[in-house]
């Protein structure tokens, strides 16, 4: 290796591990390590502006101001407390319903608003039902990982990998939903036997005492929100049919939400998570530097002369991204294997690997507590109400949990792409 | 804190940043605090109804499905007083003419209530008595954990008044929950 890849791989490495223990915040680490490329020239000015991925960067920032409005309405409190209350005291079903809706809450909107706004419900309904509040919110948290596999917009490296691919909406619903849906049945079932005594019958019944429709706090922004993220959803499935990329579609339902509902542009825009933005930009520049400098291609070339098959490498992909995203966060985890995919289209047809590369990404964030934004989120939010949930506690669950779905995942990929039947 | 805790709180301050206490916020205005949570047990309600009373409010009936599996008792209540009175100055006649009237009217009214709460899992009965507004309600409500009235309850004299003096009588002579609506 030259010192200019040494160099690249370094900065890398450091980013990374400062991502991990999150010393320094993973935007400023991003930041510094993207710096640190354009300073020394590893990265040209030039070849940086290509690296940076607008198609993501965009559709995040869109999807984040048409989520964002759309909280201000209430509808998020309300679907919760609705939830909350068609489960009434029976634990079982507070389970089923609150995974299968912040499953599909998931699928459509990012992760930690969902579990951000859906955690204080479950607690809440949990202390009043008197019952052990963990495996509600490790199911939650596991829904919310597997929820994001299913669309296109469900998760960060999933709008990466339909950006860096060029696949559509339809493309992730037709591959990673089916998946998703299985998975989502074998977590269940997995978290009823580690903790079926939790759920013996009790009575939530005042939390039918809340009246959901108090939590509404603009209904007139309420019915404008909803019309215009169902016409988002309606045209994320059509794109491809439209011509229409998924962030403009994102782009446009902010455009009209925003004319819309009056609000003014300096109130939304300031909601919009600049810092996740960012982060991207540093990561994609990070990456970029990995790629210029010629060790991605080395990294693919000694991956592609040790994998034989599309089935091998479907296993391969999907096994080592469900380890690493357990570990290191999934997003700059997929930047990097991108381009690495990408290289091996020279050898492989790559369609599939991209399915196993999302579900390796998506569902290995739920292996640790550290795997995803949502599991860090649900147990923070659980720490400060006082329900202490350990790392060792949620890597117990979590690691059956991971290697049981991906497993199953892998299957799916194997059977329909890998010659398995 | 070991490693793994503190570094989730990090991760949590800088991916959550403000938006969890915002959240928060929101939710504290309608969920109940940990004090509040302790609701008296209620097994058994009664709720006194009478001629002044046209409707029960949505909100009745939604406070009522919180309460799955307790047992309410429907009193509707014909003023033995209003009988006597139309029997002394009108005639007996008048008074029975007066009397069936008024429970034909009651078995509408219960009727109709029992159809709203057919689909609640609550065991529901229904009673028509001739008797005393007040005290028949203050002596029924020691069988009762808690008794929801109207608060235009016994104001048919009087029917200008924001909340009837019969209803406060009842809230001051019974130590039991009341929810006036």
């Amino acid at each position: 290796m030259n010192p200019q890849s040494v160099a690249a791989v370094v900065v890398f490495l450091a980013v990374y591990s400062l991502i991990i223990t999150e010393k320094v915040h993973r935007t400023v680490a991003a930041m510094t390590g993207a710096s640190v490329l354009l300073l020394t020239g590893i990265v040209p000015w030039s070849s940086a502006k290509g690296y940076i991925d607008l198609d993501t960067i965009l559709l995040l920032a869109g999807m984040m101001v048409v989520v964002n409005v759309a909280r201000d309405s209430g509808m998020f409190e309300y679907v919760a407390i609705k939830t909350a209350k068609l489960a009434g005291g029976s634990p079982i079903k507070v389970l089923l319903l609150f995974s299968g809706v912040t499953a599909v809450v998931s699928a459509f909107l990012d992760n930690v608003t969902t579990v951000l706004l859906l955690t204080p419900m479950l607690i809440y309904i949990t202390r009043r039902m008197g019952v052990d509040p963990v495996p509600f919110l490790l199911s939650e948290v596991f829904a919310s990982n597997i929820g994001g596999t299913a669309t296109l917009i469900g998760d960060p490296p999933n709008i990466m990998i339909g950006s860096a691919a060029k696949l559509s909406f339809n493309d992730f619903v037709e591959n990673m939903a089916p998946i998703a849906l299985i998975t989502l049945g074998v977590t269940i079932a997995l978290i009823f036997l580690f903790y079926r005594h939790s759920f013996r019958s009790s009575s939530g019944g005042s939390v039918m005492l809340i009246d959901e429709r108090e939590a509404i706090k603009d209904p007139a922004l309420l019915k404008k929100s909803l019309a215009v993220l169902s016409f988002v959803i309606f045209a994320f499935f059509f794109h491809d049919l439209l011509g229409i990329e998924p962030a403009a579609v994102a782009l446009i339902g902010a455009s009209i939400l925003l004319l819309w509902s009056g609000i003014p542009p300096e109130k939304a825009l300031g909601k919009v998570e600049w810092a996740t933005l960012f982060f991207f930009g540093g990561l994609f520049v990070l990456v970029g530097g990995l790629v210029q400098t010629g060790v991605i291609d080395r990294l693919a070339s000694i991956v592609t002369s040790n994998v034989h098959s599309e089935a091998q490498a479907i296993v391969m992909i999907s096994g080592f991204s469900a380890a690493a995203s357990a570990v290191v966060d999934n997003i700059p985890f997929t930047a990097t294997m991108i381009p690495l995919i990408k290289a091996m289209g020279a050898q492989f047809n790559t369609y599939p690997l991209w399915w196993a590369l999302s579900l390796g990404a998506c569902l290995g964030g739920n292996g640790t507590a550290i795997g995803a934004s949502a599991n860090v989120v649900v147990l923070g939010i659980a720490y400060r109400e006082g329900i202490r949930i350990t790392f060792k506690d949620f890597l117990k669950v979590g690691l059956v949990v991971m290697v049981s779905t991906v497993g199953v995942g892998t299957l799916l990929l194997l059977i329909r792409y890998g010659g398995l039947i | 804190m070991d490693v793994f805790s503190s570094m989730i709180s990090r991760k949590f301050r800088n991916i959550a940043g403000e938006r969890y206490e915002e959240i928060m916020n929101f939710y504290r205005e309608f969920l109940l605090s940990e004090e509040e949570m302790h609701v008296p047990e209620v097994s058994s309600i009664l709720m006194p109804i009478d001629g002044s009373v046209h409707v029960i409010p949505e909100k009745v009936y939604r406070l009522l499905s919180a309460y799955e599996g307790v047992s309410i008792l429907l009193l509707y209540v014909i003023d033995m007083n209003v009988l006597r009175i139309v029997e002394g100055t009108l005639g007996k006649m008048e008074a029975e003419i007066f009397k069936g009237k008024e429970l034909k009217r009651a078995d509408e009214f219960l009727r109709a209530v029992e159809v709203k709460l057919s689909g609640f899992r609550i065991s529901l009965r229904t009673e028509v008595i001739i008797g005393h507004k007040g005290d028949d309600v203050v002596r029924r409500a020691r069988e009762h954990d808690m008794i929801i009235v109207s608060k235009k309850y016994g104001s048919e004299g009087a029917r200008s008044l924001r909340i009837s003096p019969l209803v406060f009588r009842i809230v001051h002579s019974i130590a039991k929950p009341v929810v006036v609506y």
